[in-house]
Formats: structure tokens, C-alpha cells, sequence
């Protein structure tokens, strides 16, 4: 029993080896959450999103904008009730409209067999049934409620405290938002748009 | 285990003894010494450095959460990691000098560095806000300084962490239990059986009893069901019971601080049961599920064990009594009897005996949190059946009546009983 015990077993490692294990660990997780975006940003496909801001406040990690797109919510294939439960993984076949926007075109389970123009993305169901929703971007739930509520990781956008306001005040239909999509589907925020100037621009480091 | 009433204890004591000429007064002085040397002083500056760790950790969040643009980005990061560097490096010189407490905190300090650095890449990269996640990743750096650094802080804090991202989960999913949470618990219990810290084990019971609580799964929460009642009660039998028999057997301290949580749970669900059988509207059985059937097939053969396996019986046998009457109330509720008088006087007389029964261990082993867990579920006990009685006022008089006189018939034999189960060749010995 003794011989086993986790402070006698990790006894026998000097502590300066200890303590540098724990320092480089540490350190570790952090920089590899760090190059884990940083190569989106770096390599990933560019994607044009419109979008529809609303402003909460986060205890933890200062002001930030909710952003929400059209492609969060997406009509599913199947007719009627959709067979997809919340907190599963799906991927988003992404096409373009006239203005060069990006709209969705089909959810699966598996990663969808594309063509070179159609980008897909990696998201996560966040809610069945949901209502349609119009041109304006607001939900329209006189139809059947088959679309899917789907979250890619891009629906928090951080600002430097005070200055999450000045952009909730503006039309929502001059906000845009450049998304870099990896070969993998993952996605990270690299611009945001008003009136098509850059406002902020996301360097890989 | 050191505790201040103990301290307190052995002061009263040990002037008794040594004029009783058990114990010369150099000696008393050497125990008083040793025990003074365990506790008090000497904890100050590691819990003052604690505090301080704590107050710059925040600082350190508040910080990050300002999303200050003068500095840029990666030199935020920089100083986060340098910030974790120095509190480790702080922790390692602490122990060289021979302060494992002061270690400690550093340590944990370091722990809150990281996550204040988790927020920071976060924000860096507008990850969308899932704590859960972040919870996980806190849990993980956890673990890291408590196994690597021996931290009770940093092993503290994970715990809280993986409490955080399991219910995440599971409130996020909406379906039954989530056992991703033992990949990460089973480590921390591990760590937690080679430590002394209280904290630390309180809090590996209570991570534990907000997974067996979350277990049965999120839809029966969302449309409660009185059978949950009965998962409950069954869950702090088995808590009580293991607890006890710990402390009996001398099993992995851990284990002892089941019983003070198994206690507040019982006191909890039996005063509710209590109080739902006197409610003409609330008397119904509920739906047992399969985890009732789970909780009572564990907590029954725990009961046995602690009814036959106890060192001292005059202890054990009357607490696995009491916890065989508190089992006992939901199956009344299930046989229906619940709405008519007999069902009722069952019930409060379970719940009563339950009492007198975790107070008669108690007092036998003095244990004296199981004396006040039982006083209070007597005595609240009583209170709810004064205000909704059982039938009109005449039979609540009665029903005291006969109660009374039973529990005075017990304690004119309760010693007969003791000596019966207590030989006394054994106090001689």
C-alpha cells in the first residue's frame, strides 16, 4: 500500500527535477493552446461571415462581443424531425452567395466529399428544432423548425474593456467577420469588418 | 488527527492525570510541547503567504480580463509564464528550507497563474466561452503541481476544477451520468490517500457525492421525482456507513470524512420525508428508477459490513440499526400505506428511532458529530410533527406519549445493553 502511494512514489525524483517538470508542464499547455490557433491563422482557407452582435459582459476574461452568423443555423436534409443530438460534432459544407458571403449547404456526421470551392467547417450542435431565420438574420418560426443551432468557435469576439458597446450600437449589417478555416475543419476569427475597413486584425501570435 | 479541540481536550485532561499519578508533570510538559509544535504558530506564514498567493492570482485575472492593449499580446503571455516560473521556483526553495506549508502555497499560486493564463490565450484567440473546457484544463495543470510539487492547494483546486467541467458536461449534454469525470478523479483520489490535509478529503467526498448526484441524470432534476428522495437518503447511508467503519477499522483517513456529509444529507432527506408524508398532497411513493435499486443494493451489504465487521459494537450496532430504520422509509412510501394513519406513524417512528439511535452511538463512541446529527434530526423531527400533526391533536399527544415512554424503557436498559456488548474483561485489560 505505501509502496504505492503517489507522494512516496514521486519521492524518489529529486525536487529541482520536479519543480521543473511542473514549471515546463505548466508552461506547455499554455503554448500548445497558443500553436494550436496560431496555425489556423497562419494556414487556414479565408471565409467572409456576416453577422449579428449582441453584448455581454465575462467575468473572466473582460469584455467580449457574441456573435452570431447565418450559418449557425442550418437546415438539415432529412425531412421533419432531425435524427442529430446536442454536443455532437457535425461538419458544414460552406459555399459562397453573390456577394461573396458564406452560406451553408449541407451538415453531415462524417466529412462530406467536396469540390475545391467548397470549404467545410467543424462544429458542435448546440441545439435541434431550431426556427429559420429571415434575410434580416432575425428568426422566423412560422415554418417547420428542422434547423440545426451550430457553434464553430466563433461566436465570442474579445475587445479592450469599454469598447464592447460602441460596437453593439452599430448595424449589425455593417459588422463582417474573416474566418480562417483549417484542412481540418477547425475555425478561428482573423478580421473584423465595419463597412468592409478592418477594425481588428488577428496576427498569429 | 490535530484539531483544536483536541488541543483543548488534553488540557482539561492531562492535569487530572498527572495528579491521578498516571503521568509525571515532565511529561505533560514534553505532550504539551509536541502538540504545540504540530499546530498553531507555525501555520501562520504559510497561511498568510496562502492568502497572499490568492490576492496576486487575482490580481494577475483581474489583469488579463482588462485586456489592456499598451502591452503587447505575447509579452502578457510572457509574463504569465514568468509568473508561473517564479512561483515554482519560489515553492522549490520554500521546501529546500524546510517549509512544505509556504511550498505549498506557492505552488497553488502558481496553479492560479495558469489559469489566469488559460483566460489569456482565450482571450488572445476569441475562443468562444466554454468553462467546462477551461475547467478541464485548470484540473489538468492541477494535478500536475499537486502530483509533481506534493500541493495540497493545487490538488484542492483541481478537484474544484473537475466538479466544474463534470457538471458542465453533464448539464450540457442533458443525458445520464458523465464518465469522462473519472479519468481525471481517480488520479486526484490517488494523490488524496497519501496526503493528511482535511480539505483535501472533504472534498474528494464531496467531488464524488456531486457525481453520484448528477448520475442519474439530468431529465430527473428537470422533472423532479420523489424517488429521488430515496436515491439520496440511500447515498448517505452509505456515506454514514463507510465513514464509520473507517473510523472503526482505521481504513485511508479519506474514507473518515464521508461521515460528516453522509450525516448532513441524512438529516436533510429524512426531515423532508418527514415532512411530505404529514402533506395529504405531497404523500406519494415515487418512482424508483434503477439507480435506487444501485444505492440500496450498495448501501445495504456497506450497512452489514459496518454492523459485522466494527471493532467496537457498542458503536457500530446501534448507528447500522439507525440506518436500517432510515432505509426503511422509502419503502413505506412504497407500499402505499403512506395516506392512511399507519403509514404515517411508521414513518415518524422511523425517523424518530433513527434519531435515538445515531445519538446512542454517539454517546457510546463519542463521536460527537453523530450525537449532534441525530440530536438535530430529533429535534427537528418533533418540530414537524408539532406543526403538521399526525390525525388531530389527541393522537399527536399520544403518539408522544407511547414514544416517550419506549424511549425511557431504552435508556433504563440502554446500560445493561452496554455491558453486554462492552465485556468487561476488555476494560480491565
Amino acid at each position: 500500500m505505501r509502496a504505492l502511494s503517489a507522494d512516496s512514489l514521486v519521492a524518489k525524483v529529486p525536487l529541482l527535477w520536479r519543480a521543473l517538470a511542473t514549471a515546463l508542464l505548466l508552461m506547455l499547455v499554455l503554448l500548445a493552446l497558443v500553436e494550436q490557433r496560431a496555425r489556423i491563422l497562419r494556414g487556414g482557407t479565408e471565409i467572409r461571415l456576416k453577422t449579428v452582435p449582441i453584448d455581454p459582459r465575462d467575468l473572466f476574461r473582460g469584455d467580449y462581443v457574441i456573435l452570431a452568423y447565418p450559418i449557425s443555423t442550418v437546415e438539415t436534409n432529412t425531412a421533419g424531425k432531425t435524427d442529430f443530438a446536442r454536443g455532437e460534432r457535425v461538419y458544414v459544407s460552406l459555399g459562397r452567395d453573390e456577394q461573396g458571403f458564406a452560406k451553408a449547404i449541407s451538415v453531415t456526421r462524417d466529412w462530406p466529399k467536396t469540390s475545391d470551392d467548397i470549404v467545410v467547417i467543424a462544429g458542435r450542435v448546440t441545439a435541434t428544432s431550431v426556427c429559420a431565420t429571415n434575410a434580416d438574420g432575425a428568426f422566423d418560426c412560422s415554418g417547420r423548425r428542422n434547423r440545426l443551432g451550430i457553434a464553430y468557435g466563433l461566436e465570442s469576439y474579445f475587445v479592450p474593456q469599454g469598447e464592447g458597446r460602441a460596437i453593439e450600437t452599430i448595424d449589425k449589417a455593417r459588422i463582417e467577420v474573416v474566418a480562417a478555416v483549417s484542412s481540418s475543419g477547425e475555425a478561428a476569427i482573423k478580421r473584423l469588418l465595419i463597412d468592409g475597413k478592418p477594425v481588428y486584425a488577428e496576427p498569429p501570435y | 488527527m490535530l484539531t483544536g479541540s483536541y488541543r483543548k481536550r488534553l488540557e482539561a485532561d492531562l492535569p487530572r492525570w498527572v495528579a491521578a499519578g498516571w503521568l509525571s508533570a515532565e511529561n505533560a510538559t514534553a505532550i504539551r510541547r509536541s502538540v504545540a509544535s504540530e499546530q498553531g504558530g507555525i501555520r501562520l506564514p504559510a497561511v498568510l503567504g496562502l492568502l497572499g498567493g490568492l490576492l496576486i492570482a487575482a490580481s494577475v485575472a483581474a489583469f488579463v480580463a482588462a485586456g489592456w492593449e499598451d502591452i503587447p499580446r505575447l509579452v502578457k503571455l510572457g509574463m504569465i509564464l514568468a509568473a508561473i516560473v517564479i512561483c515554482i521556483a519560489y515553492a522549490f526553495r520554500l521546501e529546500r528550507q524546510g517549509s512544505p506549508r509556504g511550498a505549498d502555497a506557492a505552488a497553488t499560486c502558481g496553479v492560479l497563474i495558469f489559469g489566469a493564463g488559460l483566460a489569456l490565450v482565450g482571450q488572445m484567440y476569441h475562443l468562444p466561452a466554454d468553462w467546462p473546457g477551461g475547467a478541464l484544463l485548470v484540473a489538468l495543470g492541477g494535478l500536475i503541481a499537486a502530483f509533481l510539487m506534493r500541493s495540497n492547494g493545487a490538488l484542492a483546486i483541481a478537484l474544484i476544477a473537475i466538479c466544474a467541467w463534470s457538471g458542465g458536461r453533464w448539464e450540457e449534454a442533458r443525458s445520464g451520468a458523465h464518465l469522462g469525470f473519472f479519468i481525471l478523479y481517480l488520479p486526484a483520489l490517488w494523490l488524496s490517500l497519501s496526503r493528511d490535509n482535511r480539505l483535501v478529503h472533504h472534498l474528494v467526498v464531496l467531488a464524488a457525492a456531486a457525481w453520484l448526484a448528477m448520475a442519474p441524470g439530468y431529465g430527473l432534476f428537470d422533472r423532479f421525482d420523489y424517488g429521488l428522495l430515496a436515491y439520496g437518503l440511500a447515498l448517505a447511508v452509505f456515506y454514514v456507513a463507510l465513514g464509520a467503519l473507517a473510523l472503526d477499522r482505521g481504513l485511508p483517513p479519506v474514507l473518515t470524512a464521508c461521515l460528516p456529509w453522509g450525516l448532513l444529507g441524512l438529516v436533510l432527506v429524512l426531515n423532508t420525508e418527514l415532512i411530505r408524508i404529514l402533506d395529504r398532497d405531497e404523500a406519494r411513493a415515487g418512482h424508483a428508477f434503477r439507480f435506487v435499486f444501485m444505492a440500496y443494493a450498495v448501501a445495504i451489504p456497506v450497512v452489514a459490513c459496518l454492523a459485522g465487521l466494527a471493532r467496537e459494537r457498542r458503536f457500530a450496532w446501534p448507528l447500522a440499526a439507525g440506518l436500517a430504520f432510515a432505509l426503511l422509509v422509502p419503502a413505506v412510501f412504497w407500499t402505499g400505506i403512506v395516506t392512511v394513519m399507519a403509514g404515517k406513524i411508521i414513518v415518524a417512528s422511523l425517523v424518530l428511532l433513527a434519531a435515538t439511535a445515531l445519538v446512542v452511538a454517539g454517546a457510546a463512541s463519542g463521536i460527537r458529530r453523530l450525537v449532534l446529527a441525530g440530536s438535530v434530526l430529533f429535534g427537528v423531527a418533533i418540530l414537524i410533527l408539532l406543526w403538521q400533526t399526525i390525525g388531530t391533536l389527541l393522537d399527536q399527544s399520544l403518539f408522544f406519549l407511547v414514544a416517550g415512554a419506549a424511549l425511557l424503557a431504552i435508556a433504563s436498559g440502554a446500560r445493561r445493553l452496554f455491558a453486554h456488548l462492552n465485556p468487561p474483561e476488555k476494560e480491565a485489560a
